[in-house]
């Protein structure tokens, strides 16, 4: 015990306390960013939710006019996949998976050019199941904030 | 998500399937307005198909939130409302069994079934036959 008196400086008090507000200050910053990206991500989820489900519901329009619809599949496929990016780099956790296997899916499909009923068919289904996902969250999260 | 949730949005995906390749024909049926309550109303055509000796109907509801949105704001009234489309399993008469959860693509199914169902394809086929036809025609007395 005496040895730690004799230890404790008024220098080696600072040092300690500079770490120890060093440690703080990095705990802040993290909770700070992570109260930022969470804002960020419940302002912006529900217009990107819409429209993903816009861009979902104009591809099954257009599974109709195949294969004279290849083009605007394509280009629809292509703004989906960036509001999905976008969406993907707010969200975390599964909602974040979910979002990064729909959009490799896409990337695939805009990559190899196959636009054959099938795949447009399976990246469709893909769409409302991360969609379906992204809702049921939604819900869970206004029940556990107590307004549902 | 549930698997159930998973289960229903891939029977609805396929659901849209068969009615765009034409496999599952919808009918426009009768509304049965007797068993809406005061503040909802079907609104647009109710459609119903026989698959696997089951009925299903699907149809656009109406909500009118106008007395809730009223109750928080008593300044300014504003009529609200809402539409739904509600697909179900119905009896014989009409009468609804089950009613399937609010689960994605149902709105997509609803618009495919109206464009079956209105024969956009044949209309614009028709009408462009007719013409491609009389064109035809003018080109041949012209020679």
């Amino acid at each position: 015990m005496e040895s730690l008196f004799s230890w404790l400086n008024v220098d080696r008090i600072g040092g300690l306390a500079s770490i120890t507000g060093l440690g703080f200050t990095i705990y802040v910053f993290l909770g700070v960013r992570k109260i930022k990206q969470e804002f960020l991500f419940r302002a912006r989820l529900p217009s990107l939710l819409k429209k993903i489900q816009n861009h979902a519901s104009t591809i099954s329009s257009e599974l109709t006019n195949l294969p004279d619809s290849s083009h605007a599949i394509i280009e629809e496929l292509a703004i989906a996949q960036v509001n999905i990016r976008s969406l993907e780099n707010k969200s975390s956790g599964t909602m974040r998976l979910s979002l990064k296997k729909l959009r490799l899916i896409i990337e695939e499909i805009r990559e190899n050019q196959s636009i054959d009923k099938n795949s447009i068919r399976a990246v469709y289904l893909e769409m409302n199941m991360v969609i379906q996902e992204i809702s049921n969250i939604r819900e869970d999260d206004k029940w556990s904030q107590g307004n549902g | 998500m549930a698997k159930q949730d998973e289960k229903l949005v891939a029977l609805v995906a396929k659901l849209i399937e068969l009615t765009q390749e034409s496999t599952l024909r919808w009918e426009v049926v009768e509304a049965n307005e007797g068993s809406e309550f005061g503040f909802t109303k079907i609104i647009g055509a109710v459609f119903e198909t026989k698959y696997g000796g089951r009925i299903l109907r699907i149809y656009k509801r109406e909500y009118d939130n106008s007395e809730d949105n009223h109750l928080f704001n008593t300044y300014a009234y504003q009529p609200t409302y809402s539409i739904a489309i509600e697909l179900e399993f119905v009896d014989r008469k009409g009468n609804s069994i089950w009613s399937f959860p609010r689960i994605t693509g149902i709105f997509d199914l609803y618009k495919a079934i109206s464009y079956k169902a209105a024969g956009v394809d044949d209309f614009i086929s028709d009408i462009l036959g007719d013409e491609e036809n009389a064109s035809n025609k003018r080109t041949k007395s012209d020679v």
